[in-house]
């Protein structure tokens, strides 16, 4: 399933936030949203999800103008992974990823405990035995990795992310890259936001550049993170390395050296 | 983990012990009362009923077990259930376990219309028709307001128009209580907003549990759906919930419930309010779970109350004072205790 | 300069309650308290229901104002000339609602009040004596008082003549009762119930102003709840417990409804039919408001609950009352609408 944004202008009634943003994401692609706060990024996402009207383009799947489809029918093709919050309520894990199965069952349906694709969300991540924990009293990378569980409930074809390793700690990040990678070679399109360069270097096969709500710029990796566009968008110097034997690449924020503090002579 | 293992527990004995535990406190409830009755005579009534034989009580003792204390225990059930559910409906809608179903000024309507009605003098029937439709029309304006004003915070705005009609609505109660005749109407004024099931006849409970079963249909039907409520509107979206229409008909369907039995039985609070909280301790968030042992808990817990209310002295002691002396106290030491259920 | 000297005199003796007819006297109210008034009283303001009674069969022609309306018929058995007065509200009793200012503008001699004598109404009569300047008096509105009521008040404002009339009416009426009680030991007095609202699940329990009545001509209210005064509600299966003999009620509506509903079937007073409908134009006999009126209600209750020690005629009674007491004369028509339902 290819999804496809063209010329996309997006923002909130009487206040226009970004325009002229295009691109089109095939089956196992990654792309990677970088931008820095305010950009856009998260209006976007909505945009694209159906949550707000755009204001000019269209967004589409296989396309389709998915403008005037009902709610249902987009969620069984479209899954969003929010950022994990904190719950009102002590659900358990379990009954969380259920919450993905809406839109596949009738309107009167009650999931079993045991539904299959639920059940098989959990383990393709890892986390089955989980399953009986409230939502509530586990970690914060346990909790984003249950709410990709819950869209990955969805049976969805392309999956839209915001921020996913936002608030996690390193291996947490780490882990969650290594399931986007995965879900990816399973044939999954996934577009996510990251503040992180060497995110989009580990996972993304492109990277759109987002800046106050224009595409700066979108390319693979290497073409689109360079000093410059860094210093462009976020207004740092940084060093784009490559790891030696390899071609990994990491980027290196060079700090600007603060004068030594002296100490005052007696 | 013990929350869950308690969960469990309850989930596994609770469908058929918490029923076993009201059918004991219905039979309870039935042998207390002003008016002597043995259990015998109860045992003896029923058997005779069941069996199709006249039984040999005094025709009067008949009456008291049937026609009095009867109605008012299923009265009591039914009034402590519709609360109990709209209250966890409500706290599911919401996402706050601290809201209880007069939110959206149902109660405030309601009781505009019958201290209306009792102004103007009317039969009971009259009065109670009265509550129920102001009850129900106070909540339809809310949500018209709510719609009107179109907010980012769709239930945000609900929630301060409830606020604002039913501080209106007791505004114009307190200008009747004003005017009201202090010999004929202002003390039936009174016990009313206070709550009783004492001047319940079997035909009030007739009429208002087809309401509540209505209002309880979709509830039911829909009672997974619920849990995907509590997400929030935008997560709901994606999900592909039609947030915007599942809200209009739960709100409707608790209304229903709650109009009919607050106009039965007057305004009862703390029942609608703690005893879905309580369920959810016991059972978890599941709206699956929680309705049924929501409804369970409420229906024995106004039961014991009013039970209570007739009994403790000669004369009745309003509902709404008894369950606010009971509950206000209990809710104090879970807030105390740590245990909020929710966190 | 000198013109608004005098003119600013003027405005302060016109503001003084005595700028006019300034011949005044020290009187006695009931509660000891000694308070200047005007010599000629003419105009005087009830400060509650029973007080405005009270005033309405003493010297009507003395009342300025209501202090509450009158509902459906109850104006037709109202004398016709004070049918129309102006309606004030009330000052005393619970919630007072009479606009001070339209009081004042209304220019009364006097204000007095009907009823109780406790600290909370004397602070009251104080307090508004004080704020007003207007003589505020009270007047004792026990029962048994009645007569020493009607004689202090009458001779206040001058009417010795009718006071004497209706006290000495009173006393008759009070040992005419009091003949019969003597013969029947407290043990044989028949229970009754005061079926208020229109489910008669209200009621007033012994020893509150609503219901002494009840005790007052020979019954016994079943309604027995130590510790709580005033109106309660009660569920059915207590008035079938108490089983009263006799059930008094003035609402027509469970009046119609009690004959056929099978729960109060259960109870001796409906079984015999001994459910009387107190009647309530233009004011309450039994009640509504507490006061004088109660002289008929008390006359009539001892006629339905001793009926056959009871002598005297109802209708001449009613008719004699409402000529000597109420101003009005009653033709047959009216005073059998008034009637229906009293005897049962």
């Amino acid at each position: 399933m290819t999804l496809s944004v063209e010329a996309l202008a997006f923002g909130y009634p009487g206040k226009p936030v970004g325009r002229d943003v295009s691109f089109e994401l095939g089956p196992g692609e990654v792309i990677c949203l970088l931008g820095p706060n305010g950009s856009g990024k998260t209006t976007l996402f909505k945009t694209v999800l159906g949550l707000l009207r755009p204001q000019g383009g269209r967004v589409r799947l296989d396309g389709e103008d998915v403008a005037q489809w009902p709610r249902e029918r987009l969620a069984r093709h479209l899954a969003y992974v929010p950022q994990a919050h904190t719950a009102f309520f002590p659900f358990l894990v379990r009954d969380v990823v259920l919450m993905g199965r809406a839109a596949r069952l009738g309107l009167f349906a009650t999931p079993s405990a045991r539904d299959r694709a639920a059940a098989a969300a959990l383990a393709s991540l890892g986390i089955a035995d989980l399953a009986d924990h409230p939502y509530t009293e586990i970690s914060g990378g346990e909790r984003q990795l249950t709410l990709i569980a819950r869209a990955l409930a969805q049976e969805p074809r392309v999956l839209v992310m915001d921020e996913p390793t936002a608030s996690l700690d390193f291996g947490n990040q780490v882990r969650v890259l290594e399931r986007i990678t995965e879900l990816a070679r399973s044939g999954i399109a996934v577009v996510l936001s990251t503040h992180d360069p060497d995110h989009a270097f580990l996972c993304a096969d492109r990277v759109a550049l987002l800046d106050d709500g224009r595409l700066q710029h979108l390319g693979r990796p290497e073409e689109a993170i360079t000093p410059e566009a860094l210093k462009r968008i976020y207004g740092v110097d940084v060093d784009i390395l490559t790891l030696p034997g390899t071609d990994r690449r990491v980027c290196v924020p060079s700090l600007s050296r603060p004068e030594p503090w002296q100490r005052p002579s007696v | 983990m013990s929350t869950v293992r308690r969960w469990r527990a309850t989930t596994r004995f609770g469908p058929w012990l918490l029923p076993v535990l009201l059918g004991l406190l219905c039979l309870g409830a039935l042998g207390v009362g002003p008016f002597p009755v043995t259990p015998a005579q109860i045992v003896e009534l029923a058997a005779a009923r069941l069996l199709g034989v006249p039984a040999e009580v005094p025709e009067i003792v008949e009456t008291v077990i049937l026609q009095v204390r009867l109605p008012r225990i299923a009265g009591a059930l039914v009034v402590g259930a519709a609360l109990a559910a709209a209250g966890a409906a409500y706290q599911g809608l919401f996402r706050n376990p601290l809201v209880s179903p007069d939110i959206l000024g149902v109660s405030a309507g309601a009781g505009l219309g019958a201290v209306l009605g009792i102004f103007l003098s009317l039969p009971v029937f009259g009065i109670q028709l009265l509550a129920f439709l102001f009850g129900v029309v106070t909540v339809g304006l809310v949500y018209l307001v709510a719609t009107a004003v179109r907010g980012r915070e769709p239930v945000l705005v609900l929630v301060l128009a409830g606020v604002v009609l039913g501080a209106l609505a007791g505004a114009i109660i307190s200008l009747l209580k004003v005017l009201a005749d202090p010999y004929d109407q202002l003390p039936a004024i009174t016990f009313w907003l206070l709550g009783s099931l004492a001047v319940l006849t079997p035909d009030d409970v007739l009429a208002a549990a087809p309401l509540v079963l209505i209002g309880l249909l979709p509830l039911h039907l829909l009672r997974w759906r619920m849990n995907l409520m509590t997400l929030g509107d935008e997560e709901a979206l994606t999900l592909g919930v039609d947030a915007a229409r599942l809200r209009l008909v739960f709100i409707a369907a608790a209304t229903l419930m709650t109009a009919a039995v607050v106009s039965i039985s007057g305004i009862i609070g703390w029942v609608g309010l703690i005893m879905p909280h309580i369920a959810r301790m016991l059972v978890g968030p599941n709206f699956e779970r929680l309705l049924p042992a929501a409804m369970t808990l409420g229906a024995g817990y106004l039961l014991i109350v009013d039970t209570l209310a007739r009994t403790m002295a000669a004369t009745e002691v309003p509902l709404g004072i008894l369950t606010a002396l009971l509950g206000a106290p209990f809710f104090l030491w879970l807030l105390a205790r740590g245990r909020h259920g929710w966190q | 300069m000198r013109r608004g000297l005098a003119f600013l005199l003027v405005g302060l003796l016109a503001m003084g309650p005595n700028a006019e007819g300034v011949a005044a006297r020290m009187v006695t109210d009931s509660a000891g308290r000694r308070v200047e008034v005007p010599d000629r009283i003419e105009r005087v303001f009830p400060a509650g229901p029973p007080a405005m009674v009270f005033l309405y069969v003493l010297a009507p022609q003395r009342l300025i104002g209501w202090t509450r309306g009158f509902r459906g018929d109850e104006a037709d058995y109202v004398a016709a000339p004070y049918r129309d007065l102006p309606v004030f509200g009330r000052l005393a009793g619970r919630g007072g609602t009479a606009n001070l200012e339209a009081l004042l503008a209304a220019r009364p001699d006097l204000v007095f009040d009907y009823g109780s004598l406790a600290p909370t109404y004397t602070s009251l009569a104080e307090r508004v004596q004080a704020q007003t300047g207007l003589p505020y008096l009270l007047i004792d509105g026990r029962f048994d008082a009645i007569p020493s009521a009607l004689r202090l008040f009458g001779g206040i404002l001058g009417v010795e003549d009718r006071a004497e009339r209706l006290a000495a009416y009173a006393e008759a009426a009070l040992a005419e009762v009091d003949a019969i009680l003597a013969q029947v030991p407290p043990g044989k007095r028949p229970r009754v119930y005061l079926a208020r609202g229109p489910e008669g699940l209200e009621t007033g329990v012994r020893g509150s102003i609503n219901t002494e009545i009840i005790e007052r001509a020979g019954g016994v209210n079943v309604a027995e709840a130590p510790g709580q005064r005033g109106i309660v509600t009660v569920s059915i299966e207590q008035v079938l417990t108490w089983n009263p003999e006799v059930i008094v009620t003035w609402d027509e509506r469970f009046y119609d409804r009690v004959w056929n509903d099978p729960l109060w079937q259960g109870v001796d007073a409906v079984r015999n039919r001994r459910v009387y409908l107190s009647p309530s134009a233009p004011f309450g006999w039994i009640d509504r408001p507490p006061s004088i009126n109660r002289l008929l209600g008390l006359r009539w209750l001892a006629s339905v609950l001793y009926p056959d020690r009871f002598e005297g005629d109802l209708r001449v009674i009613a008719r004699d009352f409402y000529s000597s007491f109420y101003h009005v004369e009653l033709d047959d028509e009216r005073l059998d609408a008034l009637l229906a339902g009293a005897g049962g």
